[in-house]
Parts: structure tokens; sequence; C-alpha cells
């Protein structure tokens, strides 16, 4: 199986298209309580439901497995808050709509008796967003987990905060990258996949959406991690890769002073979580990456090399003890190693 | 991480090491102390340079055992190891000790990262009728500048001349202020005059300084200035105003 799309070397952030513009092309209704009426109204209309003879949907860029790769510019975000994100039990209603379509990826078994879930299918919806907008359509993911022939259903709910739901469960038919142009003849839909190859329960689910403002323009690509390894499955992570070009110095969001943000995963099998490194640069941003674990958000501490101290107290020590007063170089300590 | 100097108060049973490194949130390097007990036991504050001119930072207080004042610019020090640089880009370091007391040490630190330089004032007292340290440090000169907006950027405000008393920490300093320039380079503001700064050590607090008004005709010329390696000073007049 081949994992699909993705995650360039993006450059811009979701700021910059909160603004007036942006607001008049996404009315905030999505936010309201009305809108989950109108979502379970909207299962019973015709809706597109995206499915793929291949589990994988996607597209230019294979990437391995056990990867992540994703980079967003003009001072955007790569990680988004989680606390937004849940994954929540489907209404019957929407699922009886549901049942009747094939699933864009359907996995397992799973490692038997590893992992509480013997099946796992995940459905993408993509809804038209009315005659006033025919180039994008809103995203809707749901899962359908198999556990001794007992199905449960899963849709991932999304509370108000930064971005708004409108925004980040929006794609726009056709793009697949922020190199090519927008193709909507073959509009590939949201990417699916099994993040790791060894039958471990953890799906990406990914798609992009090409945004417009008053002097920029950004191809972005929104990726949702979820994780089915528990009986209470979760999402593992939230990311959006942000490659955006144009504006100026003068602007409300001034791309002179706008740090770059690039994160890179590898699965770590001793931890059963991906391993992160953060980077930022810019004109004005110090070069500085950060080490962590992206399920727990758990630090990853560098080790100390050998013979060194492992910390400022350490050093201080021991060059009282130890004579290295006023000479001019000193062991790296974790945290400002070079 | 670079160690700086050690200060060792007169008939104390720990010491104050001083250490600097490369700038984490900005470009500009960080200064740190650490009290080291004669029991091994130690503990870590960053030392944040004071501008000449501005209004100082306000830090929150600490209460850890021979700690230093923190009603000032000095923080607990903070780490993280799941943290590092990118490259090896880091600073270079020169100390220069300039007055040595029982009470106070006084050191010239110039930092250079890149190309660009920075002359700190650091120093590390002990206030006996405390018993704690004291750490203090103001930044005399620096080509780190900062971006301010729309392309520009802005500097920091210097000394363009030093009148240090020897033996005393205690000098008279000609400030240039901060200026701002813009997308071009070119100084961007006007009208902006000298400032005279006492600067001089308090036992409780540290660096004190005194701000007072110099003779500003309507000739003033703004001046800028370089910093050599080796921590030289040098000012000049600055021409490049925006049309």
């Amino acid at each position: 199986m081949q994992r699909g799309v993705r995650r360039n070397k993006s450059r811009l952030t979701p700021r910059l298209f909160s603004g007036l513009d942006n607001l008049a092309r996404f009315p905030r209704f999505m936010r309201t309580p009305r809108f989950a009426l109108l979502l379970a109204a909207a299962v019973a209309l015709p809706i597109a439901i995206l499915t793929a003879a291949s589990p994988v949907i996607a597209q230019e860029q294979v990437i391995p497995f056990g990867t992540i790769s994703c980079s967003s510019n003009f001072g955007n975000p790569v990680l988004l808050d989680q606390k937004l994100f849940r994954l929540a039990a489907t209404p019957a209603a929407e699922v009886a709509s549901l049942q009747k379509n094939r699933p864009a990826l359907s996995a397992g078994p799973f490692a038997a008796g590893k992992f509480p879930y013997d099946r796992v299918e995940i459905y993408v919806v993509g809804k038209d967003q009315g005659e006033n907008d025919t180039e994008e359509s809103a995203v809707s993911r749901y899962v359908r987990a198999v556990r001794n022939q007992k199905e449960s259903w899963f849709s991932i709910a999304h509370e108000p905060g930064d971005p708004p739901q409108s925004d980040f469960f929006t794609r726009t038919k056709g793009e697949t990258s922020p190199e090519d142009e927008i193709d909507r003849d073959n509009d590939p839909g949201p990417a699916v996949s099994l993040a790791l190859k060894n039958g471990v329960p953890i799906f990406e689910v990914s798609w992009w959406r090409r945004e417009v403002g008053a002097s920029t323009v950004a191809a972005e690509q929104k990726i949702i991690l979820l994780d089915f390894r528990t009986l209470r499955p979760s999402m593992l992570s939230v990311l959006q890769c942000i490659s955006a070009d144009g504006g100026g110095v003068c602007g409300v969001y001034d791309n002179s002073n706008a740090s770059t943000t690039t994160l890179s995963c590898d699965w770590d099998v001793a931890k059963s979580d991906f391993l992160c490194t953060s980077s930022e640069t810019g004109d004005f941003t110090p070069p500085v990456t950060h080490r962590f674990y992206l399920g727990s958000g758990a630090d990853a501490p560098y080790t100390v090399k050998e013979g060194d101290p492992p910390t400022l107290n350490a050093v201080a020590v021991w060059s009282t003890y130890n004579g290295f007063a006023n000479s001019t170089s000193a062991p790296d300590v974790p945290g400002w190693e070079l | 991480m670079t160690i700086l100097g050690r200060y060792v108060p007169d008939g104390a049973r720990h010491a104050a090491v001083l250490l600097a490194s490369r700038g984490w949130n900005s470009l500009e390097p960080r200064y740190f102390a650490v009290v080291v007990e004669s029991q091994g036991q130690s503990a870590a504050f960053e030392i944040l340079p004071q501008p000449l001119v501005d209004e100082p930072l306000i830090v929150p207080t600490t209460d850890v055992s021979s700690s230093p004042d923190t009603r000032g610019y000095v923080i607990p020090a903070a780490i993280n190891a799941a943290d590092k640089f990118a490259d090896d880009a880091g600073p270079v370091f020169q100390v220069q000790a300039l007055e040595s007391f029982s009470d106070v040490a006084l050191w010239q630190v110039t930092a250079k990262q890149g190309i660009s330089h920075e002359v700190v004032w650091l120093a590390a007292g002990f206030n006996s009728g405390t018993g704690r340290y004291v750490f203090s440090a103001v930044r005399i000169a620096s080509e780190f500048g900062a971006y301010a907006s729309c392309g520009g950027t802005r500097s920091e405000p210097f000394a363009a001349s030093i009148d240090r008393k020897k033996g005393a920490m205690d000098a008279n300093l000609d400030v240039e202020p901060a200026h701002q320039y813009g997308l071009e380079g070119k100084l961007d503001d006007s009208g902006l005059c000298p400032v005279n700064v006492r600067l001089f050590w308090n036992a409780s607090a540290g660096f004190v300084r005194e701000a007072t008004s110099a003779e500003c005709p309507a000739t003033t010329k703004s001046r800028s200035m370089t910093i050599s390696d080796a921590g030289v000073i040098n000012t000049a007049v600055d021409d490049s105003r925006e049309k």
C-alpha cells in the first residue's frame, strides 16, 4: 500500500486568511448549534461519498510510512490545538446514510489481541458549498470500528476556536499541492491512509485548500491523525501545512518578520509514538529546534555527550572545582547545544 | 555555553559563576549566573541586560537560598534539554575585567555572532547585609538590531563615549538614543537628542542609571556606531536620513 501526498515546504498562516475578505467568504454559521441540524439534514440530501478503488487516494508525492513532514510559513503554526478536535459518536441518522456507501479506507484485522478493534473503516464525505461556491466543499469524516462483530461509528467534532471549523474542514476541489495548478476535472479528493505499515491502527486523513487573499495566495494542507489503538479512539494530532506567497512588509501581516516552522517526525517503535523535531527559521529568529513526541506531547531531551556536564548548574559546579573558569569554551549543555 | 568568569565574595563559602550562550528568542546572546554552594548545591539565573535608557522590565521574584536580588533584571534560568540549535553559528565572547572589589566585580563582555557584535557590562556582587548575590548587566552598545515594522529596523541606545572612574563602580556615558531605520537602511526618525547617563552600583539593586538631558541644539546630528572584534565602539555622524 502506498501512502499519499504531501506536505510540502509551505509558506503562510491561517491568521493571514482570517481577514475581512475571508469572513465574507466563510460565514460563521457553521460554528453555531444550527450547524449540527444542518449537518444532520445534509446526510439525507445528495452528498458525495468520496470513495476510492484503492484505499489510498492521491497524489503526486509518495512518502514513506511512519514519517510526517509538514511546514508552515508566514508565522503559521504547524500543530493545531488538539483540544479543539475530538472523536464523537455519530448520530444514528447519519450512520444510516453512511452504511450504503463504500469506505475510503478499510483496514484490518490488526495484530491479534493487541488492539481492541478488528477492523476500522474511514468514510470521507464531501458536501458542496452551494451555488455561490462551486470550487470548494465541506469535508466530513466518519469512522466505523468493528469489535467482536459489533460496530461503533465515530465522527470528528470540532469545538469553536481558531481555526474555525468552516475554515479547517473546507477543501478546494482539484487542489493537490502548492506547486500544481488546480485541476477540478481530476479531483482526487481527500487522501486517506494507514500511517504505519505494521498493522498499527493509526490513520491519516488529509486534504488541500487554496486560499486567496487580497495580496496573498496559499496552498494549505490539513492533516488529521486518528488513533484507534485503544477502545476509546482519539485524535493523535491535527496539523496544517501552509505554503503562502505574496503579501508584503507593510500589510496587516508582515511577511518579512514571519518565521517558517517545519515539523519532521518518524515513528518510534519503542515509544509507540511519532518522535518529532520542530524547527523555526527566519531572518530574525534563531534556528532553534525542539524535539518531542507527537501523541503524548512529551519533550524528548537530547542526551548528554559523554564526559560533558548535563546542566548549566553542573557546568558551573565543574568550573568551580575543575578550573574551567576563564576558559573561552565550555562543554555543550543539552538545551544549549549547537 | 561559555564560562565568562567567577566571583567569590570575601570569606564566602560559595561562589558565583558567570556564563553566556547564544540567544534563544532573539539574536542577542544570553547571560547567566550560577551560585555554587560549598555542598555542591547550585541555583541558576539569567541576567537580562538593561538598555541604557529604556524603562526597566518587570520580572518575577524568586526566593531561593543565596539567590540574587530579583527586583531588577534577574530571573530563574530556564533550560530545556529537548531544544537544540540547528546550526553551529554560536557566538564568541571576549571578557575584560574592569574592576574587582571584595563586594563586587565588573567585566566588559564583547560578544560576536556572525557579523554582529555587542558590548555588555556584567557585574556580580554580594550584599553582606542581606546575604544575597546581586547580578546586573547593562547593554553598552549593540549591532543586533531589532525588527521594527514595514521592513524597517530599530537600533538600541548606545554609549558614544564612556567616562569611567577607575577604582569605582561609576561611569558617565554620552548615550545616543534608539533610532528607527527604514527599508533601505536609512535613518527614519528625527529630533532625538542624546542623553547623559550616570551608571553606578547599588549593593542591593545592581546597576542604577540616572539619565539627564544633554545639550541638544537644532544642529545636533544623529550618530551611528560600529563595534570592532576587540569591543571598541566607533561612532560616526549618521547622514543616511530617508528623503
